[in-house]
């Protein structure tokens, strides 16, 4: 087959007109082995043909395909590493391929080991770069980089990590130009330490954001240091998702604006404005203090206010394409500028002063505040002013109980909701007693008459909650029931195991009894067979046989009922038998040789009686019965019932010993 | 508990040709087989050619553990203690493979949390070993040069003191 294929392909195309592909195709079917000369060895020049293939494929699928690997084949690599990675990229290897089989960690795709060393610092993924040629350059193309802060707190760490890092970066640039941008990359830093780290974290920024960095994620430990961070964040170009978490202290000093941003500041005034291309921007669990915050952000689209505490007079949202806006558990006040403003999400403990530029076309709006306080129904009439063109509204019970409690100030309203389609209520504290107003909701639903209203009572939840609980009560109980019945049961059942067992005994104790008896039996007939055998030698055998059955109970007794009218004797006088029975002579019992347990004789008349009778009375008769017997020319007869009482016409009953 | 298990039950093939029944709800955890069942491709049982029987049935019981739903508030700070415990005990495996395997599975599957957890745990066995401690626990071939280590360990040289 493989020969076939060669010889076409070097006779349709002539070596003057291969193009390289079908050059390739050529050799790559000349090196492969085929089951009959796989052992042969290849004729050309495998270095040459390798190497040729690789400038071929990159030459096809860009330098990305191969990484790394390229930079040293074309630059200063030694002897054996070209042969090592030779060896590595032909698949016909076995001895690579054996070692990669052992070596599990290592024969991990390295999406995998990119994923696996994301989660340690990145001084520890450097580390793995002398493991082998494998690993040498394979963080350098890390999708996501963790800096844990405490590595770093001597300095003169700090410029040979940003030395790695640029080379890092060298090496990916390479790649970017050749290749097409580094998508989808991820810092995430972890601050710890003192102010000595913070040349470094600033070197790392200037990194993240000069290399597309699409997410930051940023959790810091400071208690009152301030992180400056540089002007490229907030012109980056990539930066879609940016995370800031944990203790940051935002203290006066600090210095987060950009100078030339959106509005001037007074030197004076501190704050930050935030002017990129983020879309999305999380500012969770920070502290601002004695500083105006101003988030000025052409693209946002959405943002996430989380336990955000602000000494400021005024948070300030400026974000004309915000879509999404959630606020949980911030207080104080916040001024959003959002016209564009869809889905807005309130979460806090009293009311906040939200206060907004027309929100034209909002659709959804989820309010929860969980205690708001008596001094504050204005403000929450104002709020929901400020929402009239929501189509989706959803209201915990709470709030409306406080608006209920001045009813009055209702005549000085406008019904605000024109586009109402559905209101929602619920209620948060489940233990206080109804409280509602129905003027309330009057007042929400007054101008829109269409609007699904659902009201969910504390009642019905706590009922739900009940129900639920009885549920799981119930599942639990079954549980118990089960295994209560399987305890039972098993119970029962070692229970009968017992008896079973005692059952056993009892049938040893009764086989070791029957054993006895029989034994006795034995003896007993021991002794009569020999009592008999000195009587009458000739019977003894047969009746001794019949009675160990009987002891045995094993076999019965052979009934009457077997017994044939006709005595079938196998000596062949037949005529005898035809005659005896005229005469009425019953056999009750026979044996094939005419043995006789019981014999009666009626009516017999001895002259008759043949030789054949003498034979049979021979054995074993056991029982003689006589009547109206003539019997005295039988000798043998006189002789076998010499003990017994002979009385003519009269029955005998005797017995033969 | 048994009075939960109404759902529809999926069967999974593994490479050595093991079937397991495991109900959809719970493996819908794994993208790719979520994927296969939306895309109507789970009528017959699902084969996954690059999973074991052995590394399959630890998956399963991952996600049987994962999907269990905690009663109410009480409970779940009870069943997120559980759960970690059962995560901490669940990447202890005896084999040092066990583990690759189970990143390539969850990876495979693409079950996001399992990966996650896997990836960790391969991370923090790494963690604190020198150089030569991780060649010789994952039998790593060193093919460099002395000559070549060393100019590597330079090049690096800030990260290994």
């Amino acid at each position: 087959m493989m020969k076939k294929n060669d010889f076409m392909l070097d006779n349709a195309y002539g070596d003057d007109t291969l193009q390289d592909p079908s050059a390739a195709v050529i050799m790559i079917a000349r090196i492969q082995p085929t089951d009959s000369n796989a052992d042969a060895e290849p004729k050309y020049d495998v270095e040459a043909i390798s190497e040729f293939l690789l400038k071929l494929l990159i030459e096809l699928y860009g330098i990305e395909a191969f990484g790394v690997k390229r930079e040293d084949r074309f630059s200063n690599k030694t002897k054996k590493q070209q042969e090592d990675e030779e060896k590595m990229d032909d698949p016909e290897n076995d001895k690579k391929q054996m070692i990669e089989e052992s070596d599990r960690l290592s024969s991990l795709p390295d999406d995998l080991i990119h994923k696996i060393l994301s989660f340690n610092d990145i001084k520890d993924v450097i580390k793995m770069s002398c493991l082998s040629s494998r690993w040498r350059f394979i963080w350098t193309t890390m999708p996501c980089l963790t800096f844990s802060g405490k590595d770093y707190t001597i300095s003169e760490h700090v410029s040979p990590s940003a030395a790695a890092i640029r080379k890092g970066r060298d090496i990916r640039e390479e790649r970017a130009v050749q290749g097409g941008q580094v998508e989808h990359c991820r810092v995430r830093l972890i601050l710890r330490g003192n102010d000595d780290s913070l040349v470094f974290v600033k070197k790392i920024l200037d990194y993240a954001f000069s290399h597309n960095v699409q997410q930051l994620d940023i959790t810091c430990f400071y208690e009152s240091n301030n992180v400056e961070f540089p002007l490229s964040l907030f012109s980056s170009q990539s930066l879609k998702h940016l995370t800031l978490k944990a203790d940051c202290c935002y203290q006066g000093r600090y210095r987060w604006q950009c100078g030339h941003a959106v509005r001037g500041w007074d030197d004076d005034m501190t704050g930050f404005t935030l002017t990129s291309k983020w879309e999305n921007l999380t500012i969770r669990d920070c502290k601002m203090m004695k500083s105006n915050i101003d988030i000025c952000h052409p693209q946002l689209s959405k943002l996430n206010i989380e336990y955000l505490h602000v000494d400021v007079e005024v948070f300030n949202v400026v974000a004309p394409q915000l879509r999404n806006l959630n606020i949980k558990q911030f207080s104080g006040a916040i001024l959003v500028s959002a016209p564009d403003l869809a889905h807005l999400n309130i979460e806090c403990y009293i009311s906040l002063n939200l206060s907004a530029d027309d929100f034209h076309s909002l659709e959804t709006v989820d309010i929860s505040i969980s205690h708001p306080i008596e001094q504050e129904p204005q403000e929450l009439f104002g709020l929901l002013q400020r929402l009239h063109s929501v189509k989706f509204l959803t209201l915990n019970m709470e709030i409306l109980e406080i608006l209920s409690s001045s009813v009055e100030l209702l005549s000085h309203q406008h019904p605000p909701f024109a586009n109402l389609k559905y209101l929602k209520i619920y209620p948060l504290e489940l233990t206080k007693k109804a409280n509602l107003a129905i003027e309330v909701i009057n007042f929400i639903l007054d101008n829109s008459p269409n609007a699904t209203f659902v009201m969910i009572s504390r009642e019905e939840i706590l009922a739900e909650n009940n129900a639920k609980k009885a549920k799981w009560h119930m599942a639990d109980l079954r549980v118990l029931l089960e295994k209560l019945e399987m305890a039972r049961i098993n119970s029962c059942w070692g229970g009968l195991g017992e008896q079973i067992e005692q059952g056993k005994k009892k049938i040893d104790e009764a086989d070791i009894v029957m054993s006895k008896i029989t034994d006795c039996m034995k003896t007993q007939f021991d002794e009569y067979q020999s009592r008999v055998n000195t009587r009458c030698p000739r019977t003894c055998t047969r009746t001794i046989i019949v009675v160990v059955f009987l002891a045995n109970n094993n076999q019965k007794k052979r009934t009457a009922e077997n017994a044939p009218d006709k005595i079938t004797t196998h000596d062949g006088h037949s005529t005898y038998k035809l005659s005896w029975r005229r005469d009425d002579l019953q056999f009750q019992r026979h044996f094939d040789h005419p043995i006789l347990l019981n014999l009666h004789l009626q009516r017999a008349i001895s002259s008759v009686v043949p030789q054949q009778l003498e034979k049979i009375l021979e054995n074993s008769v056991e029982v003689l019965k006589i009547r109206e017997s003539k019997l005295e020319s039988m000798k043998i007869l006189e002789n076998k019932l010499e003990p017994l009482k002979l009385q003519e016409n009269q029955p005998v009953d005797g017995l033969i010993r | 508990m048994s009075s939960s298990s109404s759902s529809k039950m999926i069967e999974l093939r593994s490479s050595d040709g093991e079937t397991f029944h495991v109900e959809e709800t719970v493996v819908l955890q794994s993208e790719t087989i979520k994927q296969m069942i939306d895309d109507d491709c789970a009528n017959a049982a699902i084969p996954l050619p690059n999973v074991t029987s052995m590394t399959l049935a630890k998956v399963i019981e991952y996600i049987k553990k994962h999907a269990e739903k905690p009663k109410d508030d009480d409970d779940k700070k009870v069943a997120e203690e559980d759960l970690k415990k059962f995560d901490a005990e669940f990447v202890k495996v005896d084999q040092e493979s066990m583990l690759f395997d189970l990143v390539r599975a969850a990876n495979y599957l693409n079950i996001k949390s399992l990966l996650d957890l896997t990836c960790q745990a391969v991370a923090d066995s790494i963690k604190d070993l020198s150089v030569e401690e991780v060649r010789k626990k994952f039998n790593i071939q060193n093919d460099f040069t002395p000559e070549e280590e060393a100019k590597v360990r330079k090049e690096n040289a800030w990260a290994f003191d």
